[in-house]
C-alpha cells in the first residue's frame, strides 16, 4: 500500500479532519523523511504517534517522538555513543522542536548530544526498535543550561519544558507556529501572550492551546479567512473530495513533489513553510497539470451532466451564472452567502458565456471540452486555492 | 502581513518564494497587482496573451553582460574532503575515519588535491577555468543550518536593512530595468524560490525540472486558449480575496506567460540526475537568450553527520558530472558570458565524529567557474591547528568579498549598494570581463590570504529570535 495515498485518502474521508490536520502539522514540525529513514513502517509508526498523542501533553509528545526509530535515524542519534557524540538531534531538539533559534548555546548542544548518547536503534530486533544502551551512555557530568549533573536525554526535554524561562519560550514558539498553521502568519504580541498564557497554564496541553486558538476572536477575522494559501496536501484533498475521487485512484503524489509538498518527504528538518512558498510557476504548473489529469475523469463525478443539461429545444437549462454557482457548491463555496470573489466569479461566468457563444449550437467539442475545463478552472481559482 | 513573513519564516527557515511581494510596501504591492482595479467585476477584458508577452519581455543579454549561475550545496558541504590538504599531517590526525589519502586525490599542487570524483572539474581547472576560493565564511559563525543559510542568502553587511530582509541577488535584480515587471531576470530551478533570489520588487521565477502536461503551452485548441486566457484574467484585477488571493492570481497570469517563453528549452534529452537535469536546463535557458541574468539551483544532502565518505563521494560525482554537462551545453555565443559559483551554509568540523561523519563547521571552500575566471587557488587554506572555541576553522575570506567580486567584476553592479558595505574584491576574474574570446589565464592565479577587512556587525534582527 502506498503510504502517501493512504494518508491523503484518510484526510479526505475521516470524520475527524482536525485530527488529520494536526497530524500533518506535527509531521512538518518533527520532520523526518523517508529519503533517509527508508522504512515505511518507521514512518508509519511516527505518523501514528502524531495521531494518537498529538492532542495531549506536548512534553509527552516530544519524549515519545525522540524515542522512535524514524527520528533517531533521521537526525543521526542512532550512532550517538559515549566518546563519539553526534550533535544533530541535540541541536534540532532545541532549535526546531522546542525553543527556536538563539535560545541555546553551542555548549548546550554539546552537552545535549552527550546526554543523548546510548539512545540508539536496536538493529538486531525485527523490526528494528528504539533501545537505550546503558553501556553506550556518557555518565560523566555535563553542564546543560547552567546545571552540571549526569544529564540523560529525556531529562533534557523535561528541563526545557518544565523550567522557566525555557518553558514559556517553548510555549510561545509552539503557539506561534500552530496559530500560523491554522489562522495567519505573524500574530500580534497580544494574541501570542494570550495563547502562551493558556498553554503554560495547562502544562503545555495541546488541546487547551488549540481550543484557545479556535475560540479567539481574531480566528474569525477577515485576516484569518484570507490568511492562508492551501498547501498542496490541503488543496489536493479538497479537490479529491469535491470531485469524488480517491488518491488511490488518481495518484496525486505524482504531481505533489513539483507542487512542493510530498507527504513523508519534507524538504529538510525544518519541515514545510507556508503561503508564498506554495505560489510560484513550478508549483502552479504542477497544480494545473494535476487539475487537468483529474478533470479528464471528472465527467464521471456526476455534476458535469447537470452543468451541461439541455431542455427539449436544446437550450441550456442552467444559465452560465447558475452553472458556475453549481460548480462552486461542489467545492464547498456558496456565492449567495458572499463566500466567493465577485470578480473571479465574473471571470468564470464570462468565460462560460464565451464558450457557449463559440460552441452554440452544441457540438462534440462543446459537450466534451467546456465542462471538463470548468473543473480545471474551479480548481485553479484563487477561491479554491485559499484555505 | 508580508513583511513579517520574512522575519523568522524567511531568515530562519529560508525559502521565500520570489512570487511573494517581499520587502515591498503593501501599497506598492497593491499598485503592482492592482493594475486592473478600474475594471468592474464581470466586465473582464480577455487581452490576447501575445500582448502580455511583449509587455513582459526582457531585453536580451548584451555581448558584454555576464550571466551568473549559483549552485547551492544544501546541508553544509565538507570542504576539507572536497579540497583535501593532504600535505598537512594534522588533517590525518583530525580525521582518522574519513581522511582521503593524498594519492587518491586529484592533486592541484604538492599539498592540495580535489576529491577523487571531481575529474571533470579538475579538467576545467587545468584549463584555467576554475577559481578555488578557500576559507570562505564570516564572523561570528553560526552553526544553525537555517540561521547560517539565512545569513549567506541575505548577504547584507550594512546597518538595518531598508524595507525588510531581502536576498543579495534579489537586490541586484532590483537595480535592473523593469525589475518589477520582468519575471525572467532571475530563475530558480525548483519548486520554491529561496531568499537570496528575492528582492524588494524583483521576483525570480521558479521553473520546473520538466513541464509535464505543458499547461498553457499548446494554444492550438481554441477551447484551451480561451481557458488559458480566462485563467490569466484571474490575475488581471484585485481578486477581493486579500493579498494571497491576488498573489495566486498574478502568479497564474505570469506562469501562463512563461509557459510560451521557456518551452523550447525543455525539448530533447536531459541527464538522469536531478542536478544534471537542472543545470542543463539552465544552460539551455541561457542559450535561448531570454534575458535571464541569474539562475540558481541546488544539490541537497551535504549534512553528513554519519557515514560521510560514501554519500559525499556520490554527491561529488553528481556535482562533477552535472557541472561538466552544464558547460558542455552552453553555446559558443554564451560560453564566455557565464560564471558558475557554489555556496553552502557552512563547512564541517575538521575533526570527524567517530560515526564516520562530521558535525557543523564554519569556513569552507567555494568554486567559481567559467571561461573568464582567473583560475587557480585563491584565499589561504585555513589553519588546522588554530581552530576556534568549537574546534572549527577560522575564515580568511568573508563570503561577501566573493559576492562583491561577482557583483563588481562580473555583473557590473554596485556591490556596495547591494551589500550595504564595501567589502573589497578578490582577483577572481580575468581582465576584460564577460564576453570576448580570451580564455582563462592558465591556472596560476593566486590570492594571498590576508586579513579580512573589517565589517559591521550583522544586523541584529538576523540573529534575534
Amino acid at each position: 500500500m502506498d503510504l502517501q495515498q493512504w494518508w491523503l485518502d484518510r484526510m479526505a474521508g475521516v470524520p475527524r479532519p482536525l485530527q488529520e490536520k494536526l497530524t500533518l502539522f506535527w509531521h512538518g514540525h518533527f520532520a523526518t523523511s523517508q529519503d533517509k529513514v527508508n522504512s515505511a513502517r518507521d514512518m508509519y509508526d511516527q505518523n501514528h504517534l502524531f495521531r494518537t498523542d498529538g492532542l495531549g501533553s506536548f512534553e509527552n509528545l516530544v519524549q515519545k517522538m525522540s524515542q522512535q526509530v524514524a527520528m533517531l535515524i533521521y537526525l543521526d542519534n542512532d550512532p550517538n555513543e559515549k566518546g563519539s557524540p553526534n550533535e544533530n538531534f541535540a541541536r534540532e531538539l532545541m532549535e526546531l522542536f522546542t525553543l527556536g533559534v538563539n535560545q541555546y548555546t553551542q555548549d548546550d548542544v554539546v552537552a545535549g548530544a552527550r546526554a543523548w548518547t546510548g539512545h540508539n536503534v536496536d538493529y538486531g530486533a525485527n523490526p528494528r526498535v528504539y533501545r537505550f544502551y546503558p553501556d553506550r551512555h556518557d555518565n560523566d557530568p555535563k553542564t546543560f543550561m547552567g546545571t552540571t549533573q549526569n544529564w540523560d536525554g529525556p531529562q533534557i526535554i523535561t528541563r526545557i519544558l518544565t523550567v522557566e524561562p525555557q518553558r514559556s519560550i517553548a510555549a510561545r514558539f509552539i503557539a506561534k507556529k500552530l496559530w500560523t498553521f491554522f489562522a495567519f502568519s505573524n500574530p500580534s504580541a497580544a494574541i501570542l501572550d494570550q495563547l502562551t498564557t493558556a498553554f503554560v497554564g495547562s502544562n503545555l496541553d495541546v488541546a487547551t492551546l488549540l481550543r484557545t486558538i479556535f475560540l479567539h476572536s481574531e480566528f474569525y477575522s477577515v485576516q484569518a479567512r484570507q490568511g492562508l494559501v492551501r498547501s498542496p496536501v490541503e488543496w489536493v484533498v479538497a479537490c479529491l473530495k469535491a470531485l469524488g475521487f480517491t488518491a488511490a485512484d488518481r495518484n496525486p503524489q505524482w504531481w505533489m513533489d513539483q507542487m512542493g509538498q510530498q507527504l513523508f518527504y519534507p524538504p529538510n528538518v525544518a519541515g514545510w513553510k507556508n503561503n508564498a512558498y506554495w505560489v510560484n510557476s513550478t508549483a502552479l504548473w504542477a497544480r494545473a497539470d494535476f487539475a487537468r489529469n483529474l478533470t479528464w475523469k471528472a465527467d464521471q463525478a456526476g455534476f458535469l451532466a447537470e452543468v451541461m443539461q439541455r431542455d427539449v429545444s436544446n437550450q441550456h437549462v442552467l444559465s452560465s451564472a447558475a452553472a458556475i454557482d453549481l460548480a462552486y457548491s461542489r467545492f464547498g463555496l456558496d456565492p449567495a452567502a458572499g463566500s466567493v470573489s465577485p470578480y473571479l466569479r465574473g471571470v468564470l461566468v464570462n468565460w462560460l458565456d464565451g464558450q457557449r457563444a463559440a460552441e452554440d449550437p452544441p457540438t462534440y467539442s462543446w459537450r466534451h471540452w467546456a465542462p471538463i475545463e470548468l473543473t480545471t478552472m474551479m480548481m485553479l481559482t484563487p477561491d479554491v486555492q485559499l484555505a | 502581513m508580508f513583511d513579517d513573513d520574512y522575519d523568522d519564516l524567511a531568515l530562519h527557515r529560508l525559502s521565500v518564494p520570489a512570487t511573494s511581494p517581499g520587502g515591498m510596501s503593501r501599497r506598492r504591492f497593491l499598485q503592482l497587482v492592482g493594475g486592473g482595479a478600474g475594471l468592474a467585476a464581470g466586465a473582464v477584458a480577455f487581452s490576447p496573451m501575445v500582448d502580455q508577452m511583449r509587455a513582459f519581455a526582457a531585453p536580451p543579454i548584451g555581448p558584454t553582460d555576464g550571466v551568473l549561475v549559483l549552485l547551492m550545496l544544501e546541508g553544509g558541504n565538507d570542504s576539507l574532503n572536497m579540497l583535501v590538504p593532504f600535505g598537512t599531517p594534522r588533517y590525518y590526525d583530525l580525521r582518522p575515519h574519513i581522511a582521503i589519502p593524498g594519492a587518491q586525490t586529484l592533486a592541484l599542487n604538492a599539498s592540495t588535491g580535489l576529491h577523487p570524483a571531481m575529474t571533470r572539474i579538475k579538467g576545467l581547472y587545468d584549463q584555467g577555468k576554475v577559481a578555488v576560493v578557500r576559507g570562505v565564511g564570516y564572523q561570528p559563525p553560526d552553526l544553525s543550518h537555517f540561521t547560517s543559510m539565512g545569513i549567506w542568502m541575505n548577504g547584507w553587511g550594512g546597518g538595518s536593512q531598508p524595507g525588510g530582509p531581502t536576498g543579495w541577488i534579489g537586490r541586484y535584480l532590483d537595480g535592473l530595468p523593469n525589475a518589477a515587471g520582468e519575471s525572467l531576470l532571475g530563475v530558480v530551478m525548483g519548486s520554491s524560490v529561496p531568499l537570496h533570489m528575492v528582492g524588494s520588487v524583483a521576483r525570480a521565477s521558479g521553473l520546473p525540472e520538466n513541464i509535464g502536461g505543458a499547461f498553457g503551452i499548446d494554444r492550438s485548441v481554441p477551447e484551451d486558449a480561451r481557458m488559458f486566457d480566462a485563467i490569466s484574467a484571474f490575475g488581471s484585477g484585485p481578486t477581493q480575496l486579500g493579498p494571497w488571493g491576488d498573489l495566486i492570481g498574478t502568479t497564474e497570469r505570469n506562469t501562463l506567460d512563461l509557459a510560451q517563453r521557456i518551452q523550447p528549452a525543455y525539448q530533447g534529452d536531459l541527464p538522469a540526475s536531478d542536478l544534471g537535469r537542472k543545470l542543463v536546463l539552465c544552460a539551455r535557458l541561457i542559450n535561448a537568450n531570454l534575458g535571464i541574468r541569474v539562475l540558481s539551483t541546488n544539490l541537497a544532502g551535504f549534512d553528513t553527520h554519519s557515514d560521510q565518505p560514501g554519500s559525499q563521494a556520490n554527491l561529488m560525482a553528481d556535482l562533477d558530472a552535472s557541472v561538466g554537462a552544464f558547460f558542455d551545453t552552453l553555446s559558443a555565443t554564451f560560453k564566455s558570458r557565464v560564471t558558475l559559483m557554489t555556496f553552502s551554509e557552512f563547512g564541517r568540523r575538521p575533526e570527524d565524529n567517530d560515526t564516520s561523519g562530521t558535525d557543523h563547521g564554519t569556513a569552507a571552500v567555494h568554486f567559481v567557474m567559467g571561461d573568464k575566471v582567473n583560475g587557480g587557488l585563491h584565499g589561504a587554506q585555513p589553519s588546522l591547528t588554530a581552530l576556534d572555541d568549537n574546534g572549527n576553522l577560522v575564515n580568511g575570506v568573508d563570503f561577501r568579498q566573493l559576492y562583491a567580486t561577482v557583483l563588481d567584476q562580473w555583473l557590473r553592479a554596485d556591490a556596495r549598494e547591494v551589500l550595504g558595505y564595501n567589502f573589497g574584491t578578490l582577483p577572481l576574474f580575468a581582465t576584460g570581463g564577460p564576453g570576448g574570446t580570451t580564455g582563462g589565464t592558465g591556472g596560476t592565479g593566486t590570492t594571498p590570504g590576508g586579513p579580512v577587512r573589517p565589517f559591521r556587525r550583522l544586523r541584529k534582527r538576523l540573529t534575534a529570535a
